[in-house]
């Protein structure tokens, strides 16, 4: 079954979190059982996500926040400056702090499963041309076995830019391909690139995902034990999380 | 707070005024508004990204606000204003939350963008495939998705355009848009 204006409604007021709970799950029912309906649906949910994006006010609103951003340390953590005397009582600093406690330790298990791990490797590193290129378009277009294709071939006509070969192992990750995202990653994480410790995380998450999980998770622990890692929190997490599965 | 700064702005009407007011409304806000989220919603388990979101989604739909029809008709301080939009956002987002949650299983998720670069090429390709739409889907499109209006908003401000149309039309470009991005048509 085709999605209807009507269902297109629905799911656009699912979406912006105001349609109400019977009427949601009307609508989840539909999608659970129909899947031709449930693949729109989920292309109509990605949509309305990314339009978002091209929003003037929001990439104003993200610049002025980005002018604003906190100082960080060296690690790259977030330092928060707040001045005590601003907060109206002892009190509300102390139930300021439990809260903080109480949600540091009480957070929900987050599930390490093969349908959500892909969407950690996110898109690749931008060319130096601000035009799109085949490839980039490719990957948008979600082509990703074309995209990695045509990744690997700039990689081989230009093998010092390890760009393209990082964007090679992204587009194969997005197309399950692991050993060549393992390979890509692998060489990438070797090499001087200055997006190599992003690989590394994406060379453990390929492992993981292709099987081989006592080499991912070794790799993952070298992450998370290397105090400059700038991943090592990402790292910390997912060890967390094949914990507590 | 000091309103200095929007008031330099509904003075002068210039956008950098208005920017600029931003600017120190932000750098005031950030860190009460954290506090003000962990106390009034500390039960629902939050965390610092969620607050950020709620409070970029409120101040996006603040500045759209002073930017369109500027301070007529608030009654109150803007900071009572921003907060009482900020409320309203709260309570969408735990109700988007909970749906997206019971559909990650049959949806997958969302790719979170968070690099810089990556957003601008985002960015860069989303405003490729928008540009290719036709003037009055991008009009419908940017009404809905970016200054979250209804339909009987958009009729206002699009002659001739029934809630109905304007209903219809959405459906059609937001269509045109998945398969300019490459997403074939469902079989009927």
């Amino acid at each position: 079954m085709t999605m209807s204006t009507q269902d297109f409604e629905q799911l656009r007021l699912m979406y912006k979190g105001r349609l109400s709970v019977k009427e949601a799950n009307v609508l989840k029912q539909k999608i659970a059982e129909d899947s031709a309906f449930r693949e729109e649906a989920n292309d109509f949910w990605a949509l309305m996500h990314q339009i978002k994006v091209v929003d003037p006010t929001r990439k104003k609103i993200s610049e002025i926040l980005a002018k604003n951003a906190l100082p960080t340390h060296q690690a790259g953590r977030v330092r928060k400056i707040v001045s005590l005397a601003r907060l109206s009582s002892a009190a509300t600093v102390l139930l300021v702090i439990g809260v903080s406690v109480f949600l540091a330790l009480g957070g929900p298990p987050i599930e390490l499963s093969a349908s959500e791990e892909p969407s950690i490797v996110s898109n690749f590193q931008k060319s130096g041309s601000s035009r799109l290129s085949t490839g980039e378009m490719d990957f948008y277009q979600k082509k990703y076995s074309s995209a990695a294709q045509y990744f690997y071939q700039a990689f081989e006509a230009n093998p010092k830019e390890y760009i393209f070969l990082y964007n090679y192992g992204v587009a194969s990750y997005k197309d399950k391909n692991w050993s060549e995202a393992q390979n890509a990653f692998k060489a990438v994480t070797q090499s001087t690139y200055e997006y190599n410790e992003s690989a590394e995380l994406y060379w453990a998450l390929s492992l993981l995902m292709g099987k081989k999980k006592e080499e991912g998770k070794l790799i993952l622990e070298s992450i998370a034990n290397s105090p400059q890692h700038h991943k090592k929190e990402t790292a910390k997490k997912l060890l967390l999380k094949m914990k507590k599965n | 707070m000091n309103h200095q700064n929007f008031s330099n702005y509904l003075i002068s009407g210039s956008k950098s005024d208005l920017d600029k007011a931003f600017f120190h409304f932000d750098k005031t806000m950030r860190i009460p508004f954290q506090y003000w989220s962990y106390f009034h919603y500390w039960l629902k388990s939050i965390d610092d990204s969620d607050i950020t979101e709620v409070y970029q989604e409120s101040l996006i739909v603040f500045y759209n606000r002073i930017n369109n029809t500027g301070t007529e008709g608030i009654n109150t301080s803007l900071k009572s204003f921003f907060y009482g939009i900020a409320r309203n956002k709260w309570r969408e987002y735990f109700r988007k939350r909970k749906f997206t949650e019971e559909l990650s299983d049959v949806f997958g998720v969302v790719d979170q963008v968070e690099d810089k670069q990556e957003q601008e090429m985002l960015f860069n390709a989303m405003e490729v495939y928008f540009e290719q739409l036709p003037k009055p889907c991008q009009d419908i499109l940017r009404f809905t998705f970016h200054q979250d209006l209804d339909c009987k908003e958009i009729g206002t401000l699009i002659p001739n355009l029934s809630i109905e149309n304007c209903r219809q039309k959405r459906f059609v470009c937001l269509q045109k848009m998945r398969e300019k991005m490459g997403v074939k048509k469902a079989k009927p």
